[in-house]
């Protein structure tokens, strides 16, 4: 946004939710801060959704990442008063719900009964009926399309923890290297030579089913 | 093992070096390298169709939705922070009042054994007034010397209630009106 919109606006009166869309992740911070209720609601609503598919697919378990979102906005709310407004919003948000996440991965292999619950419900979940929902393909393709879709989650899942957390952020949150360094706490070697292990073993696993 | 002496990289190198490849992060000289290994090396030509298809799909898996009691169960956990904020504070200033009347307490407990030195003094005579019935304190102290019904009522009534009301006003609004879901993230994102 240009930075005048920023100066422009008179001290003390509301911005509009429209005027809020304009601001970027520093600014809504500064907004908040300064007490702006709504610019809280812009920073979940921008992010609420990528962060539940980041943990999604770090985690695998659908209703643990929605806890794990609520509670990386719960952790933000209380502190962005400490926030670091040189750095980046973003790669702050992931940092925690990364964190969160590594935690819940720990906590959940020591105990087998959690882990069994998600091997279960992502079971039921591959054992669905198939929907017919696009009827531009026919029933071979879509059940291609689908097993191979199934397949691919299954070779993610398949990455080891801190392999997959380095795959998802990059591949497909977009993250830079430096970001993901940032997020995840380890130098950029390592992010480039944990990136490049998940690329292979992920080629590994999906290789047979894709030629 | 493809006209391995026609190469200017082995499959080993090309492999170790994939991320950077892939992500375009060699010197324009390296990933012309790169680039004339895949086009000799049928197994490597392999392995990088397979990563990039591989990807293609994973960026394809449909991606979760929030479900809908996502922003109000969000917004009854802040709520709850806000609160226990105002009543943290407000209780540490009760807390200090009631250690204030404690100590208070004790000195008066305490005095007349603590005072063996056989000073006599002439104290004033005092007159206490029963408090009305109607301004009678709860206190652990009862009838508390520190503690008075002006002071508690500031406490609680005149201090503390509104203010938690005017910071639950402020929380209760905080999403008021809801976040529609499938916002412009990506376009405000400095990431993207
Ligand atoms: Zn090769």
């Amino acid at each position: 946004m240009p930075k005048s919109l920023a100066v422009q606006h008179a001290k003390g009166e509301p911005r509009s939710r429209l005027e809020l869309k304009e601001l970027n992740d520093a600014e809504l911070v500064a907004e908040y801060l300064d007490g702006g209720r709504f610019a809280f609601q812009e920073l979940v609503g921008r992010y609420h959704d990528r962060l539940l598919n980041f943990i999604y697919r770090t985690i695998g378990d659908r209703d643990r990442s929605e806890d794990l979102v609520q509670e990386t906005f719960v952790r933000v709310y209380r502190h962005l008063h400490r926030f670091d407004p040189t750095k980046k919003f973003s790669t702050w948000i992931y940092t925690i719900a990364s964190n969160l996440a590594k935690n819940e991965l720990r906590n959940r292999s020591r105990n087998p009964m959690v882990l069994f619950q998600a091997i279960k419900k992502n079971w039921d979940a591959d054992h669905r009926p198939l929907q017919w929902e696009d009827r531009s393909y026919a029933p071979d393709d879509l059940f291609r399309k689908r097993h191979l879709r199934a397949q691919v989650e299954k070779a993610v899942e398949e990455l080891p923890e801190h392999h997959r957390v380095v795959f998802v952020l990059r591949e497909m949150e977009g993250k830079t290297y430096e970001e993901i360094s940032e997020i995840t706490g380890v130098t950029l070697g390592t992010v480039k030579s944990r990136l490049n292990r998940a690329r292979n073993k992920f080629a590994q696993i999906i290789a047979p089913m894709l030629e | 093992m493809p006209g391995r002496g026609l190469l200017v990289m082995d499959c080993g190198e090309f492999l170790k070096g994939y991320s950077d490849y892939s992500d375009g992060l060699r010197t324009p000289e390296q990933l012309r390298d790169f680039d004339s290994h895949l086009r000799e090396c049928p197994t490597c030509a392999r392995y990088h169709r397979v990563v990039r298809q591989g990807i293609d799909l994973f960026r394809q898996l449909p991606r979760p939705d929030a479900s809908p009691d996502f922003l109000p169960r969000l917004r009854h956990r802040l709520y709850h922070i806000d609160d226990h904020t105002v009543l943290g504070s407000r209780l540490g200033g009760g807390a200090a009042l009631v250690a204030m009347a404690a100590v208070g307490l004790l000195a008066l407990v305490w005095l007349p054994f603590a005072s063996r030195i056989p000073v006599e003094i002439e104290l004033a005579p005092v007159a206490v007034t029963v408090p009305a019935s109607s301004a009678e304190v709860p206190s652990l102290f009862s009838p508390g010397p520190f503690v008075t019904p002006v002071i508690y009522e500031r406490m609680w009534v005149g201090g503390a209630v509104p203010t938690i009301w005017e910071r639950r006003s402020g929380s209760e609004e905080l999403f008021e009106p809801l976040v529609q879901t499938g916002s412009s993230a990506a376009e405000n994102d400095p990431s993207r």
